[in-house]
C-alpha cells in the first residue's frame, strides 16, 4: 500500500473543511450547537442546510404554526414546490400547531399535506374544539407522539388518523371525550396524564393502558388519597418507567408497593421520599433500576446507606434535598468500589441545595473529586456542615 | 486486569513504530477490537498498522490515551451533550491549529476513541458559537453557494422556527 496516499494530513491547506470533515463528522459537531446557533449554521451554505435536515438535529427545534403565520406557511410551501427546490424546506418532524381552529381550510389543508410525511411530534394548543378542518385533512401517518397538555379538544379528534402512535400526553377530562378513539391506540407505550376533575377518566385511562405503557408519568395538583385502593397498578407489568409529579407531601408509597417487582428502570419522584419508601424502591428493584431521581425532606445517614447499595448499578441519580448536608453522607452515596475504574456506567449525582446545583461527571468521580466539587458547591452556599 | 501489561507495536502511516502500552493502546476501540478479535493479545511482536493516522498525529493522540488511560468506558448515548464538562488539561490539549484539530478529530473517530472526538467536536462546535453564517465562512474558509432567491427562503423558515 501506498503510505503516503494514506496520509492525509497535507491535503487540508488548499481544500475546504467540507471535503475534509466527512458529513457525519460534522453532523456530531453540530449536535452540540443550540438552537440558535443551528439556525446561523443552516445559512453557511447548502452542504450544512441539507445536513441540519438530520433527525439528530431536526429534533432541536419545531416549526411553530399560528394564525399569523399559517398563510404564510401554506404560500411558502406552494412557491417552493413550484420551483422545485432541492433543498427542500420545512422538513420538520416536530410541529406545534396554535390554535387550528382560525387557519383558513386551505392553508391548513396545504400544510398538512406537506408537512405528513415528516410529522412525528405534534402539539397541538387551542382551547376551543379542533373544528371540522382538522378532523378532515389531520392525517399524519408518521405522528409518534402526540400532547394535548396545553389544548382542550372535543371527540372530534379520532386517534385512528395517527396508526404510529406510541406517546400521549393529556388531561384526564380530554381523555373522558376521547375513550372511544383511544381504544384503537394499541401501540401506545407512553402515556403523560394530567389529572383533574375527572377522577374517574384519569382511572379509566390508568386501567385501560395498563398492560400495555412502558412509560408512565402521573401529574397531580393535588394529593391522591383515592388512588389507595386500587389495585391498577399490579397489572403494570410492562413498566420500565415511572414519574410522579405531584404536591410535595403527597404520598404515592400505595403505587409502588401494587407494582410489580419487574422491569422498573427509571424512577422519578417529586414528592418527598421517605425511608419507608427508599427502603422498598432499593429491595424491590435492585436488580432493574438504571436512574433514580429522588426529593428528600433531609438526607439522612439511613438515605445514603440505602442509595449506596444500589448506586453501582445506576447510570443516573438526580437527588434534591432541603436543609442542610453532612458531606460523608453524600460521600457515602458513591460506594469505594465505584471508583476503581469498573465498566460499567458511572452514577451522576445531582445534589440540590435551594439555587446550588452541583453536577459530577463519570470522569470526575473517577478522580475522586466529586466530594471536592460537592464540598466547593456547599460551601459556598454556607450549606455544608463543617465535621463529619 | 493484571498491573504488568505487556508493550505491543503500533505503526503509522508515514511507517513510523511506537512500542505502546497495552492498555494505553486499548483507549481505541479499533485498536481494542483488532486485539481482540484477531488474538494478537499474546503475541508481543505484532504490529498494528494505522495506516489513517500519521506519527505526528498519533504521538499527540497517545499522549492523550496516557492521560485518561483509567477513565471507565464513556456511555453509549449521552444525550445531554452540551451540558458535558471539558476538563483544563482536555482544553489545553485541543489548543492547536485548525488543521491538527480536524486530523484528531478524524483520528479520533478512526481509532474510536469517544472521550477525544467528543472534546474535538465540541472544541469545533465552540467555535462557531456566537458567530454569523458570514463570520462561519470565513473562519472555515468555506464559499457561500446560496442562491438570493434560497438565502431569503430560508430566513423565513428560521423564522418560523422554535427551541424545542
Amino acid at each position: 500500500m501506498n503510505k503516503d496516499a494514506m496520509d492525509m494530513s497535507n491535503q487540508y491547506d488548499n481544500s475546504s473543511p467540507l471535503l475534509y470533515l466527512p458529513e457525519e463528522i460534522w453532523i456530531q459537531i453540530f449536535t452540540y450547537l443550540s438552537h440558535g446557533d443551528l439556525q446561523q449554521i443552516k445559512l453557511v451554505s447548502t452542504q450544512w442546510y441539507l445536513l441540519s435536515n438530520a433527525p439528530k438535529l431536526k429534533c432541536k427545534s419545531k416549526l411553530v404554526i399560528n394564525y399569523e403565520n399559517a398563510s404564510e406557511i401554506s404560500q411558502f410551501i406552494k412557491n417552493q414546490k413550484r420551483d422545485e427546490q432541492f433543498l427542500r424546506p420545512l422538513q420538520y418532524g416536530n410541529v406545534l400547531m396554535k390554535q387550528i381552529f382560525t387557519y383558513n381550510i386551505d392553508d391548513l389543508d396545504e400544510i398538512c399535506k406537506y408537512l405528513r410525511p415528516h410529522v412525528r411530534l405534534l402539539q397541538l394548543t387551542g382551547l376551543y374544539s379542533l373544528g371540522n378542518h382538522f378532523v378532515k385533512h389531520g392525517y399524519f401517518p408518521e405522528l409518534q407522539e402526540l400532547n394535548l397538555s396545553s389544548a382542550y379538544v372535543g371527540a372530534e379528534l379520532d386517534l385512528r388518523k395517527f396508526p404510529k402512535l406510541k406517546s400521549l400526553t393529556l388531561y384526564s377530562s380530554v381523555a373522558s371525550l376521547l375513550l372511544v378513539s383511544l381504544e384503537t391506540c394499541q401501540r401506545l407505550e407512553k402515556l403523560v396524564l394530567f389529572m383533574d376533575h375527572d377522577f374517574g377518566s384519569f382511572l379509566e385511562v390508568l386501567d385501560k393502558y395498563a398492560s400495555s405503557l412502558r412509560c408512565l408519568e402521573i401529574r397531580s395538583p393535588s394529593v391522591l388519597q383515592a388512588l389507595d385502593d386500587q389495585e391498577i397498578f399490579k397489572k403494570y407489568i410492562r413498566l420500565e418507567a415511572l414519574h410522579i409529579k405531584g404536591p410535595l407531601s403527597a404520598d404515592y408509597s400505595h403505587i409502588f408497593q401494587n407494582l410489580p417487582r419487574k422491569n422498573l428502570k427509571t424512577i422519578e419522584l417529586e414528592p418527598i421520599c421517605n425511608d419507608d419508601l427508599l427502603n422498598l424502591i432499593v429491595t424491590k428493584w435492585s436488580n432493574s433500576l438504571q436512574s433514580l431521581k429522588l426529593h428528600f425532606e433531609k438526607l439522612t445517614q439511613r438515605n445514603a446507606k440505602q442509595l449506596n447499595s444500589i448506586s453501582n448499578k445506576l447510570s443516573f441519580l438526580h437527588l434534591e434535598f432541603g436543609g442542610r448536608v453532612n458531606k460523608a453522607f453524600l460521600n457515602g452515596i458513591i460506594s469505594e468500589t465505584n471508583t476503581k475504574g469498573q465498566e460499567h456506567l458511572m452514577p451522576i449525582l445531582w445534589a440540590y441545595q435551594s439555587c446550588l446545583h452541583a453536577e459530577v461527571t463519570s470522569n470526575d468521580l473517577l478522580r475522586n473529586c466529586m466530594p471536592r466539587v460537592l464540598e466547593t458547591a456547599c460551601n459556598h452556599h454556607g450549606a455544608l456542615e463543617r465535621d463529619n | 486486569m493484571c498491573d504488568e501489561m505487556p508493550n505491543i507495536k503500533l505503526e503509522s502511516s508515514d511507517g513510523e513504530i511506537f512500542d505502546v502500552d497495552v492498555k494505553i493502546a486499548k483507549c481505541s476501540g479499533t485498536i481494542r477490537t483488532m486485539l481482540e478479535d484477531c488474538g494478537m493479545e499474546d503475541n508481543v511482536n505484532a504490529i498494528v498498522p494505522l495506516l489513517n493516522v500519521n506519527s505526528a498525529i498519533l504521538r499527540k493522540i497517545l499522549v492523550w490515551a496516557d492521560h485518561h488511560k483509567d477513565d471507565p468506558l464513556p456511555a453509549e448515548d449521552d444525550e445531554n451533550k452540551r451540558t458535558y464538562h471539558i476538563s483544563l488539561w482536555d482544553a489545553d490539549f485541543v489548543k492547536v491549529d485548525q488543521s491538527t484539530l480536524f486530523d484528531l478529530i478524524l483520528a479520533a473517530n478512526y481509532l474510536d476513541i469517544k472521550s477525544l472526538l467528543h472534546v474535538t467536536c465540541k472544541t469545533v462546535a465552540n467555535m462557531m458559537e456566537g458567530k454569523t453564517p458570514e463570520m462561519i465562512r470565513k473562519f472555515f474558509n468555506i464559499p457561500n453557494d446560496f442562491t438570493p432567491a434560497e438565502k431569503e427562503q430560508l430566513g423565513a423558515e428560521n423564522e418560523w422556527s422554535e427551541e424545542e
